[in-house]
């Protein structure tokens, strides 16, 4: 019976004993994490309004406290922004939250337009789970960055083949990625004009 | 007929080898004859899962020896006090413990990486691999020696992964470490990049290591 009280206590104590670093270590690095992901939305946010995005995290920060304000749509509404022009005043264009299915989740992108909203500013990518190396590829510069200046909606064509105004390239071997991108871009472009009200 | 001949010299030659010390021989044997992945074949599903890029392998390479070296020690430090009956769940967590300080540290100082390798960091507590080690090496040895086997067996596995690595990313994307390798003429391999392609590397080494270079050891 002691033996046995013995082993619970044991168990007790070791798992309080190695909690409490963990419990240390995440407090530590805490504030951290929540910066890394507050940076990381905001980089997104400019990247697609078609901003160049500084290195530096503070730099990013305040670049985009001078260049973007959130609009509240309404509590269901995904979240937007509206872009400032370089001087102030005027919008310069709008940037939307959208999510919709991939191939193994969900993908959600970052989709901005110009102030008129006919044509893209940029494109980028918050979360995503395709496959590394073939679907994952949507978040490499050379895929967000060709849909700046296009007008939707979109068709694909192969991978390093010359895509007009309505088109893009796909990746090759990531078909699904690849059109769910699409219709997640066509679907806003569509949307569009209702988003900003 | 070749092949008998080629193994007869072999006890010899072993005779002749100067005795390893305890130390020399809790390093070499992970690498070597009792390799986690050839010898045990242990801690594939993170063979496959993470090896189609070189920069997340090596990461997930690090966190592995990591945890390996940090739990083996621990569980050594407290081989005498933990009761038998509960050793598992002990291990359990301290193998827990360590990998979620990697999983947090990722995630503050290298935010990229940690969201490439998402949940495959969590997973390094169910590789068999930390419990294997824990389990039939720092139960019964003194701290030091623990150590050792502990980076050993991560050495032992994060070699393998990196050779399978290698191959996957340069046939499947052309590329090594991100930057370019093979030129236009190079058709990216879409199997290469896929799960099947690891099962199918990994085999084939597995094959040629055990067929060729352990045979001799096992006679």
């Amino acid at each position: 019976m002691k033996q046995r009280i013995l082993t619970v206590l044991f168990t007790i104590a070791i798992t309080i004993v190695f909690v409490a670093p963990i419990s240390f270590v995440y407090l530590l690095t805490k504030g951290q994490v929540a910066l890394n992901e507050e940076v990381f939305l905001k980089r997104a946010v400019l990247a697609a309004a078609g901003i160049t995005v500084p290195l530096a995290n503070a730099e990013v920060v305040s670049l985009f406290s001078a260049r973007a304000e959130e609009v509240k749509a309404g509590d269901d509404a995904p979240a937007s922004y509206r872009i400032t022009s370089e001087a102030g005043g005027e919008p310069a264009g709008y940037v939307f939250i959208r999510t919709g299915p991939g191939l193994w989740g969900e993908i959600t992108a970052t989709v901005g337009f110009d102030a008129e909203l006919a044509s893209l500013t940029g494109v980028d990518f918050l979360r995503q789970s395709e496959t590394p190396g073939l679907g994952a590829r949507i978040s490499e510069k050379w895929f967000t960055e060709q849909f700046r200046g296009k007008k939707g909606p979109f068709t694909t064509v192969g991978e390093g083949e010359p895509a007009s105004e309505s088109q893009f390239d796909a990746i090759t071997g990531a078909s699904i990625t690849s059109n769910a991108v699409m219709s997640i871009l066509n679907s806003t472009i569509s949307q569009a004009k209702g988003l900003v009200k | 007929m070749a092949d008998i001949a080629a193994r007869a010299p072999a006890p010899a030659v072993r005779k002749a080898k100067k005795p390893r010390s305890k130390a020399a021989k809790a390093f070499f044997d992970g690498i070597g004859k009792n390799n986690p992945v050839f010898v045990q074949i242990l801690g594939i599903c993170s063979t496959l899962a993470v090896t189609n890029v070189v920069k997340n392998t090596i990461v997930m390479c690090l966190g592995l020896i990591w945890a390996t070296a940090m739990s083996n020690v621990s569980v050594s430090l407290l081989r005498k006090w933990i009761p038998a009956r509960v050793r598992m769940i002990v291990e359990t967590l301290i193998i827990a413990v360590w990998v979620i300080i990697v999983d947090i540290v990722l995630r503050a100082y290298m935010p990229d990486i940690s969201r490439q390798l998402g949940p495959y960091v969590g997973l390094i507590i169910t590789n068999c691999i930390v419990m294997g080690r824990t389990e039939a090496f720092g139960l019964a040895n003194p701290p030091g020696l623990s150590f050792i086997d502990g980076v050993s067996a991560g050495l032992g596995y994060s070699y393998i992964l990196l050779i399978i690595a290698v191959i996957r990313e340069l046939m499947g994307s052309g590329t090594l470490m991100g930057i370019r390798i093979l030129g236009p003429w190079w058709t990216n391999w879409s199997i290469m990049v896929m799960a099947p392609s690891a099962f199918f590397l990994l085999g084939v080494l597995i094959w040629i290591v055990r067929g060729k270079i352990l045979k001799e050891e096992k006679k």
